[in-house]
Order: structure tokens, then sequence, then C-alpha cells
């Protein structure tokens, strides 16, 4: 692996296309947060729309004592933690806290760095495990990078989002490549192999779910063989050894104590009736089963390690939906199955240009012309019928995370090669790279951040200054009211003040549905609508008592908010204005 | 030998997180407490039917305004039948009821019969009526 050879050619190959990558990252950080900076009005206020805001909040929840993290948001939680950690964002906390780095140093460092890296180790696993060449190596992973900043919703959150799943991406792609090619009597292999593990593991164990499915199968494999495989049985016994004790040590230390915060275990639910997407993934399994026969008895082709790792790949998805609608109803695993669709779009796009060769070699490039005429009819049928595009609307998760494989590899991986295939040659045996190629991927990179859409909570943010003024005057952890519903979700205050919030989505989220907690909402919609003495079973309580069944020492709007003329009506006498700039006004509550 | 070992290593692993630990994921209890709230029992069937049938008829004799639909709202929320009382607030943007202080009463009808959820959905709604009423773009 590190022989002096390959590694000098790696570095005198990789450096340049590797400082291009990073200046490109670099740019695409600035052109879209600059986008985000410029429309709120501060650098500080940049978020997406999807849960960034939750993760960077969590690692400010580490970095408190007592921590925080397991509701960053509500002041009755403090001092918990999560029941399944958020480990990128607890060890990014940890960092911030003790090298007395502030958090905000890391949103950049994250945002470049991370890609980088992930981009890095998938042109490093392509080349080194799956003998492609270096140069097509690092333009698949270049295209599949490109790609997601065109598509809709979640599956952007690949690249964008902090830190789930661009987190466990080059451990478990690196994991997954040792499997199928790690060298059993190679130590660094093994060090490797023992590390993506534990990393993926330890990140999330949903991630590991994939590798150990990948790694269970293998074994079997290697079981039927006999003793020829012994030295990769040993190897792939390894890793489940190093796997099951990593396991072991994440349970014991994040299922012990009484400071776990199980609430969002109860808010978690599917959100549809998955079985027609069971049926969807049996289908998508069904064809690479068949297409495997297709070649071994009408090509006499013998099934390669592509085949396993696509038909691997495609049962994942079929027992996790088995799990989904029969087991765990309630879990999430069919909507989170786009963790797994980069390495299964590397995957699949590499076991279609592997069939195209050997049609090439078998003289049978009309049935690949065929394939993809077909493909693209059905393909265009479905846009026909249904009226969706695949790219940019919001459709069912499982399905989306389906048709997005078959989008990307198709239009933007495999179509692409074979055009290049047809007219250039086949792109394995893509020789020098192309100075205009690298422009072209590099032009498309940029467009794509360009593109990329701007979250409208950020737009013209009215509390930044008044977020400065709470830093400045409030003590620790009083508790802010916020009388605007479009800042529900987007509720900057706790990552940006370090106080706490009376009502907030992901607080909400994750302060659960007991007694306690069950009067919160009941509470923030009157407060909102001026009918706190309506609220039936709180009739015999004073208004000043209803105040304060919560923490309460703020309250912060904008200006022109809908809910002023209720609350102040409602409060008076208990409210007394402590700032006012010419968005926003904060009150003190007495 | 080193895979049989692995084996049996990984039996006793399994065992052991088996046996000695309980599962966080399965230890959640149910809780009913929201359901409790439910403040349905003030209101009589008779009375509920009374304005569901009143509000009706205003709906019929008034469609831009949103008295009768609020009125008949009232009604099937007491009876508990949410449901109908979403399709009564969307006839009333198809027929053009003015949104944001149509909302924000629906969503005090909703706190008032015990669904502080759905209160809170339709406050958000509120809002962004209220927001593009006032010529607001960032909603």
């Amino acid at each position: 692996m590190f022989r002096g050879d390959s590694f000098r050619e790696f570095r005198r190959a990789f450096l340049p296309y590797a400082i291009i990558g990073f200046l490109c990252f670099s740019a695409g950080y600035f052109i879209h947060f600059g986008r985000e900076a410029h429309a709120s009005g501060s650098w500080n206020y940049t978020l997406g729309p999807v849960d960034n805001l939750f993760y960077w909040s969590c690692a400010k929840g580490r970095m408190t004592v007592p921590r925080s993290d397991g509701n960053p948001f509500y002041f009755e939680q403090i001092g918990l933690r999560n029941a399944v950690p958020y480990t990128a964002a607890e060890v990014v906390g940890l960092i911030s806290k003790y090298t007395k780095i502030p958090l905000e140093f890391f949103f950049p460092i994250w945002h470049i760095l991370m890609p980088f890296f992930a981009w890095g180790v998938l042109v490093w696993c392509l080349w080194r495990f799956w003998k492609y060449s270096l140069e097509a190596s690092m333009l698949v992973s270049a295209l599949l990078f490109c790609a997601t900043l065109f598509c809709a919703s979640e599956w952007t959150l690949c690249f964008t989002r902090f830190s789930r799943p661009l987190d466990g991406l080059p451990w478990l792609y690196l994991w997954i490549s040792l499997i199928f090619y790690g060298d059993g009597r190679n130590k660094w292999h093994a060090l490797m192999l023992a590390g993506s593990v534990c990393c993926a593991l330890w990140l999330h164990p949903f991630y590991a779910a994939f590798g150990f499915w990948i790694t269970g199968w293998e074994i079997l494999g290697c079981l039927l063989k006999g003793k020829e495989a012994r030295t990769r049985l040993r190897f792939l016994c390894f890793s489940l050894l190093v796997g099951c004790i990593a396991g072991l040590g994440y349970y014991f230390l994040t299922s012990r104590g009484s400071d776990i915060n199980r609430a969002i275990l109860d808010y978690i639910n599917s959100f549809q009736n998955q079985f027609p997407f069971m049926l969807l993934a049996m289908g998508w399994a069904v064809f690479f089963l068949i297409a495997l026969l297709f070649f071994r008895f009408f090509f006499k082709r013998t099934p390669t390690v592509l085949d396993r790792a696509i038909l691997e790949g495609a049962f994942f998805g079929v027992f996790m939906m088995g799990v989904q609608v029969f087991v765990l109803r309630n879990g999430q695993f069919a909507d989170h199955l786009f963790y797994f669709s980069m390495i299964n779009i590397l995957i699949s796009a590499g076991w279609v240009c592997e069939k195209l060769r050997w049609l090439k070699e078998d003289k049978k490039q009309v049935v690949a012309d065929i394939l993809f005429a077909g493909m693209t009819l059905l393909y265009g049928l479905v846009l026909a019928l249904t009226k969706i595009n695949f790219f940019r609307d919001d459709f069912p998760m499982p399905m989306k995370h389906y048709f997005m494989i078959y989008s990307v590899w198709f239009y933007y991986l495999v179509l692409a090669f074979f055009v290049y295939w047809r007219f250039k040659g086949f792109f394995l045996g893509l020789g020098r790279f192309k100075k205009s190629l690298v422009a072209g991927i590099v032009g498309l990179a940029l467009m794509g951040f360009w593109q990329y859409p701007l979250n409208p909570a950020n737009k013209e943010y009215p509390f930044v200054r008044a977020h400065q003024w709470l830093k400045e005057n409030a003590r620790a952890n009083d508790v802010v009211l916020s009388l605007a519903m479009k800042y529900l979700r987007m509720d900057y205050l706790f990552l940006r003040t370090g106080l706490k919030s009376y009502y907030s989505t992901y607080g909400d989220a994750f302060a659960g549905k007991g007694e306690k907690e069950a009067l919160r909402p009941y509470l923030f919609v009157a407060l909102l609508t001026g009918t706190l003495d309506e609220i039936p079973f709180l009739q015999n309580v004073s208004l000043r008592d209803k105040l304060h069944l919560y923490k309460l020492d703020y309250i912060l709007t904008e200006q022109t908010s809908l809910f002023l003329p209720f609350v102040r009506n409602e409060l008076r006498g208990f409210l007394k204005e402590v700032y006012r700039d010419e968005k926003c006004l904060i009150f003190q509550v007495l | 030998m080193f895979a049989k070992t692995s084996a049996m290593v990984l039996f006793l692993l399994c065992w052991v997180i088996a046996v000695a630990c309980p599962c966080p994921l399965l230890a959640n209890e149910p809780s009913s407490v929201v359901a409790d709230q439910k403040n349905t029992g003030t209101v009589t069937p008779e009375i509920a039917a009374k304005y569901f049938f009143l509000g009706v008829q205003r709906m019929q004799s008034n469609p831009q305004q949103m008295e009768g639909y609020l009125a008949a709202c009232v009604g099937r929320l007491a009876s508990g039948d949410f449901q109908t009382c979403v399709s009564l607030i969307n006839e009333a943007k198809k027929n053009g009821v003015r949104q944001a202080p149509f909302l924000f009463e629906v969503s005090k009808i909703f706190l008032k019969y015990g669904f502080p959820p759905l209160a809170i959905i339709y406050l958000e709604s509120a809002e962004r009526a209220w927001l593009v009423e006032q010529g607001q773009k960032n909603v």
C-alpha cells in the first residue's frame, strides 16, 4: 500500500489535482455561504435549512458546563445527553472547548476540508483498491460531488450538511473497499480497516450497519469457497471482531447513566406507509439479479466483485425496508437510506461500465445501445406520467434514494462516459487528464455552488443585533421567547448567544411528550394569541404563575410582528422594554 | 483457527449484549398526556351540532366571511372530528376568506379544543399569510 513508488506516484499525479480541488471547495464555500451571508446580513447566519442548526447547536451544547447537547435549546433540559450521540458534532464541540478556538472557526473548516477529505479518500480507494486509473477516479468522484449540488432537498445534504452523512462517507467507503480488495497479509490494510470500522461505527451505528451487511455476505462467500479463501476470511473476521468490540464500547459508553435524553426516540416516526417502497427496493434488487443471470448465461461471464457489491447494496435496501415495515415501524431507516446513495452510485456506475466493457469486448455494442434506449424511454415515461422532476421535486424519501441513484449514475456518470467511450474510447483507458475536462468540472462545481438554493429563513435575518445585545446583557441560561413563527426552526438563539428558547421546533422534538413538557405548546400558542386566560385546565392559575410555569426572562420580537399587539395587551404590567433597533424589540419579563 | 476463535468471541459478545444490556431503543414509555388534555367534554353533542349547522348556514349565505367557517369548525372539533375541520379550513381558502385573521382564529380554536400541534401549524400559516398581506417577501 505504502510502497515508495506508488506513494510517490500518487503524490506526483494527485497533488496538482488536490490543489485544484482544495481551491474549488474553498471557492465553493465562499460563493455559497457568501451569498447566504449577503442575504442574511451576517456571516453568522448562513446555515442551511435541514438540521444544520441543530447539529451546530449540539456542538455548542457539548461545550457548556454542564453539557446540554441532549437538548441544547431548553433550560429545563440542561445536563442531558442524547441516547444516540451526534459524535462528529460532539467532537467539534469538545475540540473547540479545550482548544479555546471559537466554534464559528470550525464552520469554514468543516465545509471546505471535510468534502475535500472525503473526495480524496474516494479517489484513493477507487485508484488503489478498485484499480481504476487515477484520472478516472478523480473524474468520477468530482462528478459525483458536483451532482449532489444540482439535486433536490435531502440529497444535497450529502455535501452541504454538518455533519451527516458526509462525516461517515470516507470511512464507510474505505471499509467497503478494503472488504473487497484488502490484502489480509498487509498490516497497513488491517490498520486502515480497523480504523475505518471504528470511525464509521462511532460516528453513527447506522453507517456501520451497511458495512457489517457487506462484511457478513462476504464472509459467507468465503466460507462457501473453503480453504482457498482462508486468508481473506481471517481478514473479514478481523473487521467483524473489531466492529463488535467498538460497538460494545460504544454501547456501554452511550447507554449507561441517568443523564440520557431519550425523547427523540419518542419523537421520530416514519413519514408514511413504506410498504410500496419496500416493493421498489425489491424491484431494484431483482433487476440486478436478473442482469447478473443474463450475463452469466448469455455471455458466459462469472460474477465479479462489482456484481457482488451491487447485489449486496441493493439487498441492504430491501433488508432496511423490511426492518422498517415489519419490525421497527417508527424507525427512520428507510428515510435515511440516502446516507448510502453515494457509495451505491459509485458501485453501480462501475458496474455499468464493466458491463459496457464486456459488451464491447464481445462485439455486442448494439445490446448496450438497446439497453440505453430502453432505460431512457423508461425514465422518460416515468417522468412524463408522474410529472416529477427527480432532481428538483420533493417526494418520498426511499423512492428518492432509488431514483436519485438511477438518475445520477445514468445522467451524470454513465451517460457521460458512454458518450466518451463511443466517441473517444473507454474511460478506463483515459490516459492523460485533459485540461479542458478539469476546467469543465471546476466550472460545473462553481456553477453548482452558485445556483445552490439559499435558505429563505436567513433572508434579512432581523435578530442579528438583538442577539448581540442579549449576548452582552442577559445572564447565562436566561430564556427568551421569540414572537416569530417563521424562525421556529431556524432558531439561532442558542448557537449565537448561549441563551435558551421558550419554544422552538428542535427544542420541542428533543423535549419529549411527557407530563412535564405537554403544557409548553399550550402556553406558547396561548401567549402568542393572547389567550393565556382561556387555557381550559389552568383556569384557576394566576396570570403571573402561568407566565412563569416555564422559565421566561425575555421576549424578542420584530417590530411588525403579528403577535406583538396581543402579547402587549395581555401582559401589560409584566413587560419592560430593554432594547430597540429599527427591526426588533426586546422586552424583559418581570 | 483464527476464524473459529473470532466466531467464538463474537458469539460471547453477542450474548453479553443480548443478556446483560437492556436495549435503550426499546425503553420508551408511551405517553397519553396530550390525549388526556383534549377538551371535548365542555360542549354537549347537541350544542356542537347546533354550532356546526349554524356555521354551515352562515357559510352558504356569506361564503367570504370567516364566522361561518369558525362556527362550523367549533362544532366539529367539539365532537373530536378535526379532519372535517381541516376540510372546512381549506374550503374557506378556496372561497377567498381573508387568510391571516381567519387562520389566527382557527389556531385559537384548535388550542381550545386540545390540539396544540395543529394550533402551532395554523399559527405559522397565519403569520405567513399576514406577511404576504404586508408585502414581505421572505416568508
